[in-house]
């Protein structure tokens, strides 16, 4: 077991020596920098001394060089140049790793307790009117770009609920203007949760989809085993049989589709932040390619490759401890 | 059961495909289909909401069969102080059908005024019509629609075309030959493969100086989806390349002293079609929604070029939302190319293999 991480996490290093020099190499492609739009406001000597102050002006492979030994070294992710300060700051600051937990957790969280119960529902009223209105609503929230799904959202706050800045409510940002600076109390744990219900739903549809459609496929698999037949000839209510047996035998196989769902819950977290303008760290990755801001899109990058590694060892890993007939030896 | 016959019991695939076939006809003859052209900018009447409920059948002196408009005129709204279009019931312009409008050229290739309907010519008959409204510059959205659905779904089909191509090349040689060059190959696609795709995708298509012309930029966006396209496509080649290669008649080729082009090209290749085909099927809508997501984020296609992620990027603000909502059009266009093609895909996937699991969502 201990083997099998260490390996894992052996693994990473290279991979991850690997996705630095495409990072780096992927945000130099571009052939300006950050100073680039400078040119026609400051004289040409000006612009010199900067690059050379930060090393603009050195060829590519020194200038990765710096970059990686500056992170290997000092933990240094280079500078931001659009916001003066070092680049893992630009990043992070603010509470922004904070709030990227938090609003990946409760979506997680939200996606399970959405999605477990319609996808049990489905498959024990198997072809019932409510079993194929789920499985059509599981085809939509598959089929919707996570940022129409946004658009959609805003429009029906604004449109039909009648909230927005006309009415003096924000619809963007996690907070109300006026709460963002209060201290914490209940009125602005309300405020918080309103503005957190659309992030989750944007970044969460298309999972709630698939997990529930895949929860309805595995436990009709389960219910059509000869075990359940046993415990239904016994007499058991059929309440028991579903959730004592039938259920918790289904739930194993789900934690396999963690793996695949930190990337796409990725994608919408990442068009949620620009168009829902969250405070989180792919708002800060995005702002940072607009800006050219070359140092922070490549740590970007970098960071959240890292995550999602790590994510997907955690996933396997949790995978081996609930699913007892993984073997990991050959 | 053939696998057409068991692809003609789904239902759901059969809509999804026929969808497709008509959007994919409409979109073509986008010129002929549209009243207008989608660059032609009628300043004085911007933001005119969809007009499909001004056309009328019935006027004061009874009813006709020819639907027509009334003109169009903008007036001030007294209370909210925002522009509003009025009908000016003292001019009437019928709608006729194959009517001489704007020249545009047929499928790009040949010259033509004909439009399928419309009021007559800017000329001769001033009247207004535009059934899907227009936008702050007052061109017509149904031409644009429609002018934008040429590049939202070319694009799409020609980098899944180019993914297909570059996913036989080195999955399928990856596979035959497998040994060190598949594993150095296994392992950079996985590598590739971990790194986010939109996040890659942005930054890829970040690097496309702003200053290149709109055309040239088309290409590196299709460039720059293919590079983030090919790496899943390429591991399902290889997979059923893999499974293939131990097969007897592969033996049989090889005893007959066939190279292994001929046996990768004409023997293993074409048992891997159906598997192809859905493989293609499933990617087109994932790279159609991420070009659409591209151009939304200004990351993408740009003017004068039109696709429908581009056409969204004037409905982000809440502003517009509140008070111009016939600008988000264009998603359910999205929306319903995406679903058409998923329920094809699952259609065909079942009929070849319903246990297969070929795209990781």
């Amino acid at each position: 077991m201990w083997g099998y991480v260490l390996r894992r996490v052996l693994y990473m290093v290279p991979a991850l020596f690997f996705i630095s020099v495409v990072a780096f190499g992927v945000i130099k492609l571009n052939p300006g920098d950050f100073l680039t739009k400078y040119e026609l406001s400051y004289p040409r000597e000006v612009l010199q001394e900067m690059r050379e102050r930060y090393g603009l002006d050195a060829p590519l492979h020194v200038q990765y060089w710096r970059w990686i030994t500056g992170i290997l070294t000092r933990l240094d992710f280079g500078y931001s140049f659009a916001t003066r300060q070092p680049a893992l700051q630009a990043l992070f600051s603010s509470g922004r790793l904070l709030w990227t937990f938090v609003v990946t957790g409760v979506t997680m969280l939200c996606t399970w307790l959405l999605a477990l119960p319609l996808g049990i529902y489905s498959a024990t009223h198997r072809n019932s009117l409510g079993d194929r209105l789920a499985n059509l609503l599981g085809f939509i929230g598959l089929s919707i770009p996570s940022f129409v799904l946004a658009l959609v959202l805003l429009w029906a706050l604004v449109v039909i609920f009648q909230v927005g800045p006309r009415y003096g409510l924000g619809v963007g940002g996690l907070f109300d203007p006026a709460q963002a600076e209060a201290a914490w109390s209940w009125a602005k744990v309300k405020d918080l949760l309103w503005h957190l219900w659309p992030a989750v739903l944007v970044i969460g549809a298309g999972n709630i989809a698939s997990l529930s459609r895949y929860m309805r496929g595995q436990l009709l698999d389960v219910l059509d085993e000869p075990y359940i037949q046993a415990a239904r000839a016994k007499g058991l209510r059929e309440r028991l049989v579903v959730y004592k047996h039938a259920v918790r035998n289904a739930l194993t196989p789900l934690v396999s589709m963690l793996g695949f769902w930190l990337p796409q819950m990725f994608e919408g977290t990442l068009v949620a932040a620009v168009v829902l303008q969250l405070p989180i760290v792919e708002g800060a990755y995005w702002q940072a390619l607009a800006q050219e801001d070359q140092y922070v899109a490549m740590s970007g990058l970098l960071f959240f490759s890292a995550v999602l590694m790590v994510g997907s060892l955690l996933a396997d890993l949790l995978l081996l401890w609930v699913d007892p007939r993984i073997r990991l030896e050959k | 059961m053939s696998f057409f016959a068991r692809f003609r019991r789904q239902r759901l695939g059969l809509l999804g495909g026929l969808v497709l076939l008509m959007l994919a006809l409409v979109v073509a003859f986008a010129g002929f289909f549209s009243p207008y052209d989608p660059q032609t900018q009628h300043r004085q009447f911007p933001y005119v909401p969809p007009m499909l409920g001004r056309l009328h059948f019935r006027d004061e002196e009874g009813f006709h069969l020819r639907p027509f408009v009334y003109g169009l005129e903008r007036v001030r709204d007294p209370f909210a102080l925002d522009w509003v279009y009025v009908e000016d019931k003292s001019e009437k312009y019928p709608v006729y059908l194959f009517v001489r409008g704007e020249e545009y050229r047929l499928l790009g290739l040949f010259k033509t005024d004909i439009h399928l309907f419309g009021t007559g010519t800017e000329g001769d008959s001033p009247g207004q019509l535009f059934l899907l409204g227009t936008d702050k510059l007052g061109r017509d959205l149904l031409a644009r629609v429609l002018a934008g659905g040429q590049i939202s779904l070319g694009l799409g089909l020609l980098v899944v075309l180019v993914c297909l191509v570059v996913g036989v090349l080195i999955g399928g040689f990856s596979g035959y030959y497998g040994g060190a060059v598949d594993t150095l190959l296994q392992r950079s696609v996985e590598v590739v493969m971990s790194i986010p795709r939109l996040a890659l995708l942005l930054a890829l298509s970040a690097a496309l100086p702003p200053e290149l012309p709109a055309t040239t930029r088309f290409w590196g966006i299709a460039v720059v989806l293919a590079l983030v396209g090919w790496a899943p496509l390429a591991r399902v080649i290889r997979g059923q390349f893999l499974r293939y290669r131990e097969e007897e008649f592969i033996l049989a080729a090889r005893a007959n002293g066939s190279g292994s082009g001929r046996i990768i090209f004409r023997h293993i290749l074409p048992n891997t079609f159906s598997y192809l085909i859905v493989a293609a099927t499933l990617t087109a809508p994932a790279l159609i929604i991420l070009e659409s997501i591209l151009s939304f984020f200004n990351f993408g296609i740009q003017e004068p070029l039109i696709s429908w992620g581009m056409l969204l990027q004037e409905a982000q603000s809440v502003f517009q939302l509140q008070f111009h909502p016939w600008l988000l059009l264009p998603a359910g266009c999205i929306v319903l190319v995406v679903l058409a093609f998923n329920f094809l895909g699952d259609a065909l996937r079942d009929a070849v293999d319903p246990h297969l699991t070929l795209i990781e969502r």
